[in-house]
């Protein structure tokens, strides 16, 4: 076999091309962990779609609480895998959640949610003009303004409300309705 | 025959009655007695024992097997065993015969097998020994007992003779203590009062026994008191001398009430005479019923405990000034043993002092009485309290030695203490120099305790509970050089020690500090407050000092260690791990005998938590004492080494970034949790490799420490500090800026990544890419297009103008994008953090850098574009990942064992290029990365990358490959 001169004696861990410094151990779970107030950015990119339903809805709380006053967090969970289905419904029984926990003085702070929308993914989402690709959310503030100026080739970015008020374009996201249906489902609140 | 049976060496020994023949069926064992000369008669002749058989007796237990039966705690039981060797019971003519002590076994030994088949006889024997045994031949003799009577009449005849012996009208006695206590044996010998001689020894029964015994149980009037009372004062009797029983010798109450003319310390003699008596008659030593006596009773110390449980005592007869004890008070005011050593009246407070001959006998022990209080003479008053360790200290210098820990009571009324520390003069010669230390009258009475060098601590007690209350360093040599090189200039001589002293309000003295961990054992940064306070809390057994002088106390007598010689940190982590639990102890203990100090400096690793102990506990216990050794050292050079590494690597910081975070602090505790990684690490890594492979381990793990510069090794500890960090109960994201920032440093130097990724291996979190369908390695440019944001711009637009902000990530797979975004600049703005549960990496780059594409071109003579160099590279790695002659379906196994060994450790990338040839070769196909579901759900992957669409070189290349 063609192998390098030093193959005997090299060592692997020289070649992997990794970036690994500040990387915290530790399932997304754990994100409650982080004292409050201590995030400026928070971003995922097909790493947290796994989180689902009540957890997913958590997961999103527990970061808010950790991100700090104008801090962002930006994840395109708001697409799962394939692009068969879109957490619309999730995203707004969060926003509910949050709605209520600062009215019932749980909270001191309030967020807003924009959803950027562009193009779909050839043979994975069943729309390609315009499906949810990602989500941004903000503690006590909004970066809409400042996104809008690096949005990618045929996006655009708008309001969760505007989407969840949407039905007929949240019917046509996805063969199954499934994203209709959530959207219009209350999920159990969470622990 | 039957007689009745003394045992002569042992003076509890009881004569026997035994039953008589005649009446009943004889079942008696038959003893001869040992004569003088130690000789036996057995079979018409003569055998010699050893002379401390002398008295005892014989008994034949089987063949020509005897065993010699001695009393021991009161009952006569066979102690030894020897032969007759069987040539010497044939009729040679001789008459004696010599059994030398190496033919004699003690039973409480190891015994030689030929004799063993006699231990249930011995058993036998020795159920029946006390009631049946028959004395056969040698004469009965009188017990000591009635010697000991006979020599008290004799004695009192002659002091009636002498008139220091006298009777009052109803029989009283009146005597002359003075004149009595003055005896000696040569007065008695010149007066040819000859007492009874010991049993079977040449010497008399001494005239102090004698005198004992006679008063004991009497109470007398001296002279003095009897003429007072014939004048009318109200005088009561009282014994002549002060003979306690054990109770009363050891209970304060009791020692307070005592009434007598005369104690041990005033009768001539040697303490040894009075020991055995006292140890005989009432299970005590002489000496320590009467340094009880004189702390406690009225007319010497008059002592009692303080509400701080100082043992104070009257500064000097007569006084109403009390003070903390202390040897000076025993050592300065003691009367020095009559007949032996000079006489000193003057303080009227009678102790003896006692010292070691030039052989080594001990003929006395309060000359050392901190040594004294940990004999065994002196258990009784260890264990009645009556004296604890700390109650005797010395004023002057400091006693610290390797093994036990300088403890000393602070006497002076100023709080002065001094403390002796290595100076060199003007010609670089050394001496010790004992400076004082005025610490102020609050502290006096309270124990001061040597930490470790160069600190000392002070210790307040309550009820008995020690808490550390100020700790202070004293003054360095430089200091004290300064003082006498002044003193010497104001008074135009050399100092003496007493000469210099240093006052808590001088400019340049050590300063008295109020103890509190957080001087000691600073918080950490990624701490949280709650976090420090527990731990804090956790380890505070130098704070409660009984726990550090009770380990170090353990340590010094059953390991033959002084831990005072490892540094503050050090023993606190070691006594809270050993007294987390009696098992810990025990542990520790055990593990201190086998590896000292140099094993126990490892113990600091539990200031990371206390599990850290246990695992050391197991590396000693499973690696062997040499391995084992060479971790220990290896990681005492890693923390010894720390400082000065620290220092370096901070230098090397502060140039390239003036305004850095960094302290030398934050280094020197990154290299120190180096050392904590070494050991925790390979704990482990053994429980993952063969008892046969752990000595291959110790060394792999050696040899990556001796590699790493310090700067990586600091830079490691760092990483997987933020690595573990949710491990903790909260995170506090910016409290680990600055370890982030000492590894961002690192990734810009040669092997940095890699040093991180070693790390990340030992505890399993480095992982290839899980499936084929995963993507680990994204860039920024998909990242773009997967938000539909140019996030690294969106970043750059939002990033502060001063400082950094905190960016978290989840699951950046290998960190690609992380990597662009730092090039790009916004490393410099943000500091990022990522969540994962691994970092994974793709196999596919580092296949293509194992393999020379160069070579492969130069070699079949063709040449290879980018793309199917990847394509190349890409079927490589999905036909290792994938079983064998699976690579072509829709759906298929992955090969696990594999990509195992790979997860385990990357290098084996390499052993299966080499192994998997063959299933290289036969791959035609191999699934795409894009996957899709079939009707049931499962993953399946319908689209293929086929060898024959493939270039005619690139195939022939893939041939060569395989």
């Amino acid at each position: 076999m063609y192998l390098r001169d030093d193959f005997e004696t090299v060592d692997v861990n020289e070649l992997i091309d990794t970036f690994p410094a500040g990387t915290m151990i530790g399932d997304f779970g754990q994100v409650k962990k982080i004292k409050p107030d201590q995030i400026d950015v928070a971003l995922g990119v097909r790493s947290t779609v796994y989180l689902r339903n009540e957890e997913y809805v958590n997961f999103l709380t527990d970061i808010s609480q950790a991100l700090k006053t104008d801090g962002i967090y930006i994840d395109d969970n708001i697409r799962d895998n394939d692009g068969w289905y879109y957490r619309i419904g999730e995203l707004n029984n969060f926003a509910e959640l949050m709605a209520e926990k600062r009215q019932r003085g749980e909270i001191n702070y309030q967020v807003d949610i924009s959803v950027i929308l562009g193009p779909g993914f050839p043979g994975e989402d069943y729309r390609q003009d315009l499906v949810p690709l990602s989500l941004l959310i903000t503690k006590n503030g909004t970066y809409d303004n400042i996104a809008a100026g690096h949005l990618g080739p045929g996006c655009k970015i708008v309001k969760l409300d505007k989407l969840v008020s949407d039905p007929d374009y949240l019917s046509s996201l996805d063969k199954t309705g499934h994203t209709l249906a959530m959207a219009e489902y209350k999920l159990p609140e969470a622990a | 025959m039957s007689r009745g049976l003394e045992f002569g060496k042992n003076p509890m020994s009881k004569a026997i009655e035994l039953p008589s023949p005649e009446n009943e069926e004889d079942h008696s064992i038959r003893g001869r007695q040992i004569l003088g000369r130690s000789r036996f008669f057995a079979n018409g002749r003569a055998y010699g024992l050893g002379s401390q058989f002398e008295n005892d007796t014989v008994v034949r237990l089987e063949g020509n097997t005897y065993g010699i039966a001695q009393t021991v705690d009161g009952e006569p039981k066979i102690t030894h065993l020897f032969q007759i060797p069987e040539n010497q019971n044939q009729d040679d003519g001789k008459r004696y015969f010599r059994i030398n002590n190496d033919q004699i076994f003690d039973l409480s030994r190891e015994i030689p097998s030929s004799l063993e088949t006699a231990l249930p006889v011995v058993d036998d024997y020795n159920q029946r020994l006390a009631k049946d045994l028959v004395i056969e031949s040698g004469q009965p003799k009188k017990s000591l007992s009635e010697k000991r009577q006979q020599a008290a009449e004799k004695l009192s005849a002659y002091l009636e003779q002498k008139n220091l012996v006298e009777y009052g009208p109803e029989g009283e006695i009146i005597c002359d203590p003075e004149t009595i206590a003055g005896l000696s044996s040569d007065q008695l010998e010149s007066d040819r009062v000859n007492l009874p001689r010991l049993p079977g020894k040449k010497n008399e029964i001494n005239w102090q026994t004698a005198a004992l015994d006679f008063f004991k149980d009497k109470l007398v009037y001296s002279k003095k008191d009897w003429q007072k009372k014939q004048e009318g004062e109200e005088i009561n009797a009282k014994p002549l001398f002060y003979l306690p029983s054990k109770r009363e010798a050891f209970d304060i109450n009791q020692i307070k009430k005592g009434s007598f003319y005369l104690s041990f310390s005033d009768i001539g003699g040697t303490w040894s005479t009075f020991n055995d008596y006292c140890q005989r008659d009432f299970g005590y030593s002489a000496e320590e019923a009467e340094l009880a006596l004189k702390i406690y009773h009225p007319e010497f110390g008059s002592g009692y405990r303080d509400e701080t449980g100082k043992l104070m005592v009257k500064k000097s007869p007569g006084s109403e000034k009390f003070m903390p004890l202390n040897s000076d008070w025993i050592t300065n005011k003691a009367v020095r043993f009559r007949g032996q050593r000079e006489e000193r009246e003057e303080s009227g407070i009678k102790v003896a002092t006692r010292g070691k001959t030039k052989s080594g006998n001990v003929i006395a022990n309060w000359s050392s009485p901190k040594k004294a209080i940990l004999s065994q003479e002196y258990d009784n008053l260890r264990q009645s309290g009556i004296l604890r360790m700390d109650d005797f200290s010395q004023y002057e210098g400091s006693n610290t030695s390797i093994l036990h820990r300088d403890e000393r009571r602070i006497t002076s009324r100023a709080g002065k203490i001094s403390i002796s520390t290595t100076i060199r003069d003007r010609n670089g010669k050394e001496e010790t120099f004992s400076p004082g230390y005025v610490l102020g009258s609050r502290l006096e009475g309270k124990l001061l305790v040597k930490l470790t060098d160069g600190l000392y601590g002070i210790v307040d007690e309550v009820q008995g509970l020690k808490r550390m209350t100020h700790i202070f360093h004293p003054a360095s040599p430089e200091m004290i050089q300064k003082k006498i090189e002044a003193f010497e200039a104001r008074k135009g001589r050399k100092p003496v020690s007493a000469d210099i002293f240093f006052g808590l309000e001088d400019d340049n003295s050590p300063k008295l500090i109020p103890f509190n961990e957080t001087e000691l054992s600073p918080k950490r940064d990624e701490e949280t407050t709650e976090e420090y306070a527990e731990r804090v809390a956790t380890f505070n057994a130098v704070r409660e000092y009984n726990k550090l002088e009770q380990i170090s106390k353990d340590l010094t007598e059953q390991a033959g260690i002084g831990i005072h010689n490892l540094s503050f940190r050090e023993q606190n982590a070691l006594a809270t791990y050993a007294f987390k639990s009696d098992k810990n102890y025990g542990q520790a203990i055990g593990f201190a005998k086998k590896f000292g100090n140099d094993g126990l400096k490892t113990f600091l690793a539990c200031e990371y938590g206390l599990d850290a102990g246990d695992k050391i506990i197991d590396l000693g216990e499973s690696l062997s004492s040499a391995d084992a050794e060479k971790i220990f050292a290896a990681y005492n050079e890693q923390i010894s080494q720390a400082q000065k590494n620290a220092q370096e690597i901070f230098a090397e910081i502060q140039q390239s970034d003036p305004q850095t975070v960094i302290s030398i602090e934050n280094i020197m505790e990154a290299l120190t949790a180096r050392g904590k990684d070494l050991l925790i690490e390979l704990h482990q890594g053994l429980s993952q490799v063969p008892e046969k492979d752990r000595s291959n381990l110790v060394e792999k793990f050696l040899g990556e420490l001796k590699k790493e510069t310090p700067d990586q090794k600091a830079v490691r500890s760092q990483f997987k500090k933020i690595a573990g960090v949710f491990g903790g109960k909260e995170i506090n994201l910016a409290a680990l800026k600055k370890s982030q920032t000492l590894v961002l440093r690192s990734l810009e130097n040669e092997g940095g990544t890699a040093n991180l990724l070693r790390t990340l291996q030992r505890f399993d979190r480095l992982k290839p890419i899980p499936e084929i369908h995963w993507r680990v390695d994204r860039t920024s440019e998909e990242y773009n297009r997967r938000l539909g944001l140019n996030i690294t711009d969106f970043l750059g637009d939002i990033a502060p103008s001063q400082g950094k902000k905190i960016l978290l990530e989840f699951g950046p797979g290998s960190g690609m994008s992380k990597k662009q975004r730092f090039k790009a600049g916004t490393g410099y703005k943000y500091d990022e953090f990522a969540m994962a549960d691994c970092v994974y990496y793709p196999i596919e780059p580092v296949i293509s850098q194992l393999i020379d594409f160069e070579k492969i071109e130069n070699d079949l003579g063709i040449e290879l574009p980018p793309e199917e160099k990847r394509a190349l590279t890409e079927f490589i790695y999905k036909t290792i990942y994938i079983k064998a002659g699976q690579s072509g379906a829709d759906q298929f196994e992955y090969d696990e064992e594999t990509i195992a060994k790979i997860s385990q450790d990357p290098n084996f990338i390499k052993n299966a290029l080499i192994a998997d040839g063959e299933k290289l070769a036969a791959a035609d196909a191999i699934p795409q990365t894009i996957s899709s579901r079939d009707a049931t759900g499962r993953v399946i992957y319908p689209y293929k990358i086929l060898s024959g669409q493939q270039s005619e070189n690139w195939q022939k290349a893939k041939a060569d490959l395989a």
